[in-house]
């Protein structure tokens, strides 16, 4: 009950931005099904008279289809940049498929009596096609065109991977953040909105097909897609930043620039694997980044000092369950092997590596503990598994092998690999169910995002490394039975970034004079 | 009106139709009849270039018809198929009014036109709005014939058009269609596997098997002077029924005896009439005691069924 309440309450707070995205979200999916029907139905049209194409081209909407949505955006963001175009051209490319299909069936099942005695008294072929087999057809592409927009409003909220916005904003940031009320905010009118949807083109398949009502019908449609699709496009002027769900969500990301620095640039929210690619190619001006991002290095990226401190600390060390740590107790020595052996140049040289020069996260661990005269061979495992996870990003594949390369040298135990967790809320929850044994968390992480503590407490903490880490492994050692081992050496912290070009031009060196240019 | 030179059309290297010729005179009927599959739907679709032959011409009025743009010839011929052939998102008005529409007539001619068209063929005006859903398959089909003639064709093109019908319908709306007016001096070409039908309708029967026409003339040439034993076959099940189809009154008039007593129930009918059509109306009356009264010319004579029974056979016996 009190979850609910302060659900309602969350989104109350939230309406306007909510009724934003929702018209984000609508115009993103009504602006590619508009072009989907204006290039399917030709093409599903096209087809019934030329059936020697109908397996090709059926086929290669269906091959389009069966592409994963995040892939697919991915090889898009080269061709097309970030935001509204690559977005839409997704959700055309999957909208395609129903529409053409559907064109195709609802043609070809009309009555064969019915297009014979249409051509028996005398109709032309385009005549026959507009008025009786189109017409006839109607509630199948209906259908189709059902299908294709519940398809879209799904595969809309990955917009928000690449600064479409859209309802994917609150819940990707709500998953990465562990807070179910702000995953709910996005997922629930999401949810509504292919219901309505589905609702809509439902009574409109169920009105009786006549030649009257043929023209309302598919006038009346194309108003109301043609109305929500356009009303959205605009853009504006001056710097664009551009920053990933999680950190829009987080004391330590947008809401404390807003609140402490008085943030007031332009944003969109973009996935991190794009990110850096967008503020390479001039797509965005700022982001919102890790301080030992490899890319960094080969962007020519500068960093923003954080002159009013709402970066807390962020040194990387192993997050283990306190259970498997008692039973084998040659572990804490072998996972503490790293403890200060990778500072900030270290880690970022390494993401380099991996993120730059194409090198494998495997090969990068290798190479970094035969350096550090730390490999040894795998020994025999007799003693049960020890499972690893990771979040999705470059540094925490590299510290996971490193980790699975140590407890296969240096005990019995079996390395397994867990890697790719989509967020932090999703590695804590994983660890605490015993999903995974370990993964590398960040102290400020931990502070921030899990425990959340009050602002005197972080006000007594001062954004100090020690006494940050202190805090969080004593809280979670009694409340969570996690052990924090000791911290990796490096400082991961996030951090505004420009391209060290505007950054010189503009003469900027911290966030408040970023502040102040814009 | 309509000659037919050589026709083939082969599907797949089968010849489907083989050949055929044949000829018809303006205001007659010709019926092509015959088994399933024997081409009689692909030698009526070859006359309205919904088929194009392999080999051989149709000239209508003189004129090879691939000479004409296909749509104007389709518009200048009526065509009626089975009874789900209309279109189902028009109401009647809309379908009666397709090809008009193709024609650019003015609003309000159609109207008048389909009105006219309703009443002859006995269909409530309130069924201009309804939508062939609807409809029942009588009315369906009534409507279906309208859509044919509403412009006036000086050509209708039937296939099957009553097989779909149950039997009393379909015997029911045959013979209100052979009573159209609109029908007197139309060239019509038929296609059915229904025997009596064709002896019913035709003027000249085209009798085809396997893409050939075997035997082609008035029904009374196939019945009684078939060339083939396929055709002596082909109608031997129903011989008595199609006997009495193709004599006319006028045959047996001079073995009429005299006049029976009279009764309440009287047939009036003229010597063109057919014995069939007698003993229909004397079914139709349902009583057997009905008097049958035939004019011809100022002359006038009376009998019974068995009378012309008596005379039938008679008649048949100074034949042989
Ligand atoms: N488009 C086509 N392609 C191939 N074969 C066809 C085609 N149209 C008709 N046929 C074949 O030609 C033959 C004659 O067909 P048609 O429709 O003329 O027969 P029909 O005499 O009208 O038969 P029914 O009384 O069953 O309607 C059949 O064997 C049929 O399978
Ligand atoms: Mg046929």
């Amino acid at each position: 009950m009190i979850e609910s309440q302060s659900l309602w309450a969350f989104i109350a707070s939230l309406w306007q931005k909510l009724l934003e995205q929702t018209l984000q979200h609508l115009g993103l999916t009504f602006m590619a099904l508009i072009i989907a029907i204006a290039v399917g139905l030709p093409l599903g049209i096209f087809i019934t008279k030329q059936k020697k194409w109908a397996t090709p081209i059926l086929g290669i909407a269906g091959i389009l289809q069966t592409i994963p949505s995040i892939a697919l955006l991915g090889f898009l963001i080269p061709l097309l940049g970030i935001g509204a175009k690559p977005a839409i051209t997704a959700l055309f490319l999957y909208a395609l498929l129903p529409i053409i299909r559907n064109t195709y069936t609802g043609i070809t099942i009309v009555d064969a009596e019915i297009k014979e005695a249409a051509k028996g008294l005398g109709m032309t072929s385009v005549q026959i096609l507009t008025k009786i087999e189109l017409p006839l057809a109607v509630p199948v592409i209906l259908a189709g065109i059902r299908t294709a927009a519940i398809i879209n409003v799904g595969v809309a909220t990955l917009a928000a991977y690449i600064a479409a916005g859209g309802l994917g904003e609150y819940i990707f940031g709500g998953i990465a953040l562990n807070n179910t009320n702000m995953i709910l905010a996005g997922a629930l009118p999401a949810a509504l909105l292919a219901l309505l949807l589905d609702g809509f083109f439902y009574l409109l398949q169920k009105i009786q097909i006549t030649k009257r009502s043929i023209y309302s019908i598919v006038s009346g449609a194309i108003m109301v897609i043609a109305l929500v699709s356009f009303q959205n496009i605009h853009s504006a002027e001056g710097l664009l930043a551009g920053f990933e769900p999680e950190f829009m969500g987080r004391q330590d990301g947008y809401l404390g620039l807003k609140s402490v620095y008085n943030f007031k640039m332009r944003t969109v929210v973009i996935g991190d694997a794009v990110m850096y690619g967008a503020l390479n190619e001039h797509k965005l001006d700022v982001i919102g980044g890790y301080s030992t991002d490899g890319r960094l290095k080969a962007f020519g990226l500068r960093t923003l000092k954080d002159d009013k401190h709402i970066f807390p600390p962020y040194y990387a060390a192993p997050l283990v369950r306190t259970s498997k740590l008692k039973s084998y107790l040659e572990l804490n020595t072998v996972l503490n092997l790293l403890a200060g052996k990778i500072n900030d140049s270290v880690m970022t040289e390494l993401n380099y590596k991996a993120d730059f020069l194409k090198q494998s996260p495997e090969r990068v661990a290798k190479d970094f503990l035969l350096q550090q005269g730390l490999w040894k061979e795998p020994q025999p495992t007799t003693a049960g598994s020890f499972v690893i996870g990771s979040k999705i990003f470059t540094e925490q594949y590299i510290l996971a092998q490193l980790y699975a390369m140590l407890v296969a040298g240096y005990t019995h135990l079996k390395p397994e690999m867990k890697t790719g967790l989509g967020g932090t809320k999703i590695c804590y929850d994983a660890l605490r169910n015993g999903n995974i044994d370990m993964y590398p968390e960040y102290t400020g992480t931990g502070l921030l995002v899990i425990l959340n503590p009050t602002q005197s407490v972080l006000n007594r903490l001062n954004g100090n490394r020690d006494s940050v880490y202190r805090y969080v492994e004593e809280n979670f050692r009694k409340t969570q039975q996690l052990t924090w081992l000791k911290p990796i050496g490096f400082n991961n912290t996030y951090a505004l970034m420009m391209r060290e070009k505007d950054a010189a031009r503009l003469n900027i060196t911290t966030i408040s004079q970023l502040n102040k240019v814009n | 009106m309509i000659k037919a030179r050589n026709l083939t059309k082969t599907f797949n290297d089968h010849r489907v139709v083989n050949d055929i010729s044949f000829e018809l005179a303006e205001g007659q009927t010709m019926v092509f009849l015959g088994t399933s599959g024997c081409g009689k739907t692909t030698t009526l679709r070859m006359l309205n270039q919904l088929i194009n032959p392999s080999s051989g011409s149709v000239y209508i009025n003189g004129n090879d018809i691939r000479e004409q743009v296909p749509e104007q010839l389709r518009r200048s011929m009526g065509y009626v198929l089975q009874h789900n052939s209309l279109f189902p998102h028009y109401s009647v008005l809309e379908n009666i009014a397709v090809v008009p529409q193709l024609l650019k007539w003015d609003k309000r001619l159609i109207r008048n036109r389909a009105i006219e068209l309703m009443e002859k063929l006995h269909l409530p005006e309130k069924l201009l709005s309804a939508y062939p859903r609807q409809l029942s398959g009588g009315e369906a089909q009534r409507v279906n014939i309208a859509r044919a003639l509403v412009a006036k064709p000086p050509i209708l093109l039937m296939d099957e058009p009553f097989s779909a019908l149950d039997t009393i319908t379909r015997l029911a709306i045959r013979q209100e269609f052979a009573a159209l007016d609109e029908l007197k001096d139309k060239t019509i070409v038929m296609v059915t596997h229904d025997v009596q039908e064709a002896f019913e309708m035709a003027n000249i029967i085209c009798l085809m098997d396997k893409g050939r026409i075997i035997q082609q003339g008035k029904p009374a040439d196939l019945l009684f002077h078939p060339t083939h034993d396929f055709v002596r076959d082909f109608l031997s099940d129903s011989f008595l029924q199609l006997a009495l189809t193709v004599t006319h009154l006028e045959a047996v008039w001079p073995y009429l005896t005299a006049a029976v007593s009279t009764h309440s129930v009287q047939i009036n009918l003229s010597v063109n009439a057919t014995i069939a059509k007698a003993f229909n109306a004397v079914k139709d009356k349902n009583n057997w005691d009905a008097v049958i009264a035939i004019t011809n010319g100022t002359e006038r004579k009376t009998t019974d069924w068995a009378g012309l029974l008596q005379a039938y056979a008679q008649y048949k016996k100074k034949r042989l």
